[in-house]
């Protein structure tokens, strides 16, 4: 190991409390006497910290899920299949999955209390940011004459569905299945209407709470 | 499940690693029988059973982790009802206090303090996750292995097709390195 190397195993092993009492009294010392090594200190705490908080998060959520089973009735461990088994995201993945797309939520909280209107095409379920499942219904306060298209995007601006609307189509429904939890956005777009966006959730008890 | 295992060394060796088969296994085998007792000792809802048997299962695989049980000295069952007993007991308890707290107007301040610690606390853990994400393999795993899971570098090294020990520590600390420099940025 460099020293640079050895000097973050130290102070790793201090935050452990894996350095021998007498080492360990001398980099408290050290702490004390040189703010510089204070400050790094602390941020490795705070990464280790970090780290610890990370895996207990990815593990409760883990045993949560093993719960769920037998909420959904599905209790059989013995015979779920690779697929459902794999369905279990850790911290990362979701903050990923939830994470909100700045600029849409802007737009949107813009066209909510006023401020911006992107057209006459009002739509009058679902409301920003409900949460769904398996599906979701649309429904328009007055159908257009003119077909529509409807766009669907994760929270990483993916498009995950594209479909055409006929015309003077007042509600419809739209399949979620095999949508992973996250945050989603839906765009209805007219020609002659202009575009309402909004965001939904799928599993929102799934959003982890920094959100 | 605790059955097949003759070696009680061997079980408790295989929990402190994490094997997620095991884990998932010894979960479902206890849950049934824990309702019933549950319900029938604390006259509670199935629902309440069950979050005391999810609480009291993590707190059971952390105490293994971490080495505070290094041997069964009775069955894994028995640890896992009598942690359960704590965590109903610290229920009771909490409830019991937070309607002395509101009666006596109290312990607002308190109740600050820990709203800003919980923030800070999720703040870190959200810091540190798009940290890991970032930096990616194989540093995400080292870490995770050393610091959440507490394997030796020993054990890493194996797990991770290292040559030895001193590779991991080398990493360990590289990865540690990167992982504050990406913070600072």
């Amino acid at each position: 190991m460099t020293p640079q190397e050895q000097h973050i195993d130290r102070i790793q092993k201090y935050l452990r409390g894996e350095l021998p009492p007498n080492e360990m009294t001398a980099m408290k010392t050290d702490i004390e006497q040189n703010p510089v090594l204070a400050q790094e200190v602390a941020d490795y705490h705070f990464l280790i910290e970090g780290i610890v908080a990370v895996g207990a998060f990815d593990f409760e959520a883990k045993v949560a899920s093993w719960e769920q089973k037998y909420k959904l009735g599905r209790s059989d461990f013995e015979e779920e299949s690779e697929e459902e088994a794999s369905e279990t995201y850790t911290l990362d993945e979701l903050l990923a999955m939830f994470q909100p797309v700045g600029a849409y939520e802007s737009r949107i909280a813009k066209e909510l209390v006023g401020i911006r209107s992107m057209g006459n095409l009002k739509v009058i379920q679902p409301e920003n940011e409900a949460d769904f499942l398996e599906q979701i219904t649309f429904q328009l306060e007055n159908p257009v004459n003119e077909a529509l298209k409807l766009t669907i995007e994760n929270s990483e601006e993916d498009e995950v569905l594209k479909q055409n609307i006929a015309a003077n189509t007042a509600t419809f429904t739209i399949d979620l299945k095999g949508f992973k939890p996250g945050r989603y956005y839906w765009k209805l777009r007219s020609k002659k209407y202009g575009m309402v966006l909004r965001s939904f959730f799928i599993q929102k008890n799934l959003m982890p709470p920094t959100f | 499940m605790e059955n097949s295992y003759s070696n009680k060394t061997k079980l408790l060796e295989d929990i402190q690693k994490g094997d997620e088969q095991l884990l998932e296994r010894l979960y479902a085998q206890y849950r049934s029988e824990f309702i019933i007792w549950a319900g029938r000792r604390y006259n509670c809802a199935d629902d309440t059973s069950a979050e005391v048997y999810q609480r009291a299962f993590i707190i059971l695989y952390y105490n293994i982790k971490d080495g505070k049980i290094t041997e069964l000295k009775s069955s894994l069952k028995t640890y896992l009802f009598a942690i359960a007993k704590n965590v109903f007991r610290e229920r009771f308890r909490d409830k019991h206090n937070k309607t002395s707290d509101i009666e006596q107007g109290a312990a607002i301040q308190e109740v600050d303090y820990d709203i800003d610690e919980t923030y800070k606390k999720e703040h870190q853990k959200k810091v540190v996750a798009r940290l890991l994400q970032r930096i990616g393999e194989p540093c995400k795993t080292v870490l995770h292995l050393f610091f959440f899971k507490n394997y030796s570098v020993e054990a890493i090294a194996i797990t991770m097709g290292y040559k030895d020990e001193r590779v991991v520590s080398k990493r360990k600390s590289v990865c540690l390195k990167q992982l504050r420099e990406l913070m600072k940025k």
